[in-house]
This record gives structure tokens, sequence and C-alpha cells, in this order.
């Protein structure tokens, strides 16, 4: 299946315990590196914006690790919730501003391989796309919303967490969503 | 991994390895839940549709319990309070399921769907959707093995001609289900 671990990240991620933070977060890597793609790889169709992206919410989540409360949430929405603020703040920037992503060490530059690699990673997410674009009559709270319990898996206290809103606000926000769709689902019957 | 993660986790540990180590960390604890890390990263590319199902029925009773069938879903509940096996035969019967099941136990469930046949076979189970569910277990089984063939000219809407299967299920209670923007006066349901 396309989006599944490679045996080797496996054979890692469940190797002995992390004992250093370096080896902690190389493990929070391996799981969620992929989905992470996965995110940028619905929202952009270019290889390289996917690659500077990703890399940009790495180079933050590394950076902010110290300050990651395990206790307070999984990895995966706190990951998604600097995903989110990386990916608005993308959308903010000019097509030609790419200081910002260089400066935090986001950018790289792709051989050719990698490039094929990403192509195929935007490929493989073509229907999450097209879902999304489905949802496209939502409200952007909303579909992310959707998203992240329905697509991603987390929980709605996660998504919440990773949105940055109280858990009330974002049952809110998924209440309607839901609404939406039910009412579209059968206006399309 | 691919070329461009082990790379880029090579400059990660190379650029800021030695910044991290000195930070240390503040979350002491490395408790984590066994959940999401292989069913989203399965999910992301296999995820095709996602299903809303609200569960209203009345149904007929059997030896204490109930058991609604039609050539489109089966729901069966064997005792009162028991736990809720939906069964869907026919991919276009999901509306049908949805004006049967809300009554029945006041609460709505919510599949994700991706493509290509079970790699379990049988029901899943669906995972409460928000904390304190009060209702009983709640699985759903796709098809006869958790696997739904839609052939061409046969679907009317959700995910389309394929095979499909269920990756994921949450229910929800259907008191927290569309009432987020609503209050007296105040409808987003037009």
């Amino acid at each position: 299946m396309i989006g599944e671990q490679p045996a080797a990240v496996r054979a890692r991620s469940r190797g002995r315990p992390a004992s250093s933070p370096l080896e902690e977060f190389e493990q929070v890597y391996l799981r969620n590196v992929d989905v992470l793609m996965g995110y940028f790889a619905r929202r952009c169709r270019e290889p390289q914006t996917v690659a500077d992206l990703t890399s940009e919410t790495f180079v933050r989540a590394m950076n902010g690790f110290a300050r990651f409360d395990p206790r307070r949430g999984s990895d995966r929405a706190w990951l998604f919730g600097i995903a989110a603020h990386v990916f608005a703040r993308h959308c903010e920037q000019s097509a030609g501003d790419r200081d910002a992503v260089a400066r935090l060490g986001g950018h790289r530059a792709l051989d050719e391989d990698q490039i094929e690699e990403l192509a195929e990673r935007i490929d493989a997410e073509r229907e999450g796309a097209a879902l999304m674009q489905r949802y496209a009559g939502l409200p952007a709270v909303e579909r992310s919303a959707i998203e992240l319990v329905d697509l991603e898996g987390l929980t709605p206290k996660e998504a919440a967490l990773a949105l940055g809103v109280s858990g009330v606000a974002f049952r809110k926000r998924l209440s309607r969503a839901r609404s939406r769709l039910r009412q579209e689902h059968r206006s399309n019957d | 991994m691919t070329r461009f993660t082990e790379e880029l986790w090579s400059d990660l540990a190379r650029e800021h390895g030695a910044a991290l180590a000195q930070a240390g960390r503040r979350g002491a604890s490395r408790i984590r839940r066994p959940r999401v890390i292989a069913g989203s990263t399965l999910a992301v590319a296999a995820i095709a549709a996602v299903i809303t199902l609200g569960l209203t029925s009345t149904g007929s009773t059997t030896a204490g319990g109930t058991r609604v069938v039609t050539d489109a879903y089966t729901i069966t509940q064997n005792s009162s309070g028991g736990p809720v096996l939906v069964t869907i035969n026919n991919k276009e019967s999901i509306n049908a399921a949805n004006e049967k099941l809300n009554a029945m136990l006041k609460e709505e469930v919510v599949l994700s769907v991706g493509s290509g046949p079970a790699p379990v076979n049988g029901a899943v189970a669906c995972r409460p959707g928000v904390p304190n569910m009060q209702g009983p277990p709640v699985k759903v089984l796709l098809g006869a093995d958790g696997t739904q063939v839609i052939a061409t000219g046969t679907t009317a809407d959700n995910t389309g001609v394929g095979t499909w299967y269920v990756t994921a299920c949450h229910v929800y209670p259907t008191a927290d289900m569309g009432t987020g923007g609503t209050g007296v006066g105040k409808t987003d349901r037009g």
C-alpha cells in the first residue's frame, strides 16, 4: 500500500527506547514524516514546495522540541499544529518570496531523483486532494476539522490541540462541518 | 525511508542536533497512546471518502434484542445496551441507513473508506468520537467480509466505482452533531 511505512522505518521505530532528545526526536520524525509530507502533498503540486514545507515544519519542531510535552497531546497533533502554521505562512507569502523559508533552514535543493520521489508522493495523494477539493465549499476551519479527524485519524482532542482551539470550539466546528456534509450528501441524491 | 526523508533527517541532525541535545526535554513522560501511527499513515494515500451515517430506526425485535434487516443493510443488537453491528450490504443504501439508525441509538457513525480490499477481514470497531461516550459499542461491517466492490453503474454517491474498505470508524452522540452552530432561533441546517 502506498502509505505504508518501509520496513526499515518500522524496525528503527520499534528499536530500543530513545536515550537522548535527538534519538527521541528521530522517532517522532520517523513516525510522522510521511504523514506530514502527505498533508502538504494534498495542498501543493510542486515537489520543491512540498519538500520545503515539510523541511520547515521539522526544523521548527526540532527547535521547539524542548518545549513539547507529550502529556498534553500526541506528537502528531503537535506536528500538525506546526504544519498548519507553516502552510498558512506559505500562503501569505508572495510566490517569489522564499527568504523566510531559507532563513529557517527549510529550503533544500532537490536532485532529480528526489523530485521524482516527491512527485510520486503528490500523485499518491490525489485521492485525498480530490476529497479536500470536494470539501472546498466548507469554511477552512471546518475543512481542517474534518481532515484532521477523519482523514488523519486524530482524536477531536488532539485535533483541537493541533489547531490551537478549545475542545468545545473544535467540536462545534466538527459538528458544523458534518452537518454541512450531510446536507450536501442529501441534496446530491 | 525515501532518499528525501533520509537526507532531510541527516541535515536536521547535523544542523540542529547539537542544539537539541543541549536543550534537553521538558516533558518527562514518554507515554504514548498506541494509536494513530500505522492507521493514519496507511490512510493518507488511500482515503477516498468520508461517509456519515445518522443512526435512526425502530427496527424489529428478536429475542430481547433488535435486528433490522433490509436488502441494503442489517443492524443487529442482540440485547438491550449490547454491542451493535451495522452491516452495509450496498453502499447506495447509506442514506436509507441514515434514516433507520438515528432514532435507534441517538448516535452517529462516521466512516473513513480506503481504496482496495480490506487488509483484515471482518467488522471495524468504531472508536468514541468524544470522551465519555455512553452508548453501546458499535462495529461496522462493509460487505460480507469487510470489502465492498462497487461495479460500474451501481453507485449513486459516496465512494464511486471500485473496491473499498473501512479504514476508520468514529461514533458520536447525535446531540453532539450538528448543534455547534445552532441555538434558539438559529439553525445552520437551512
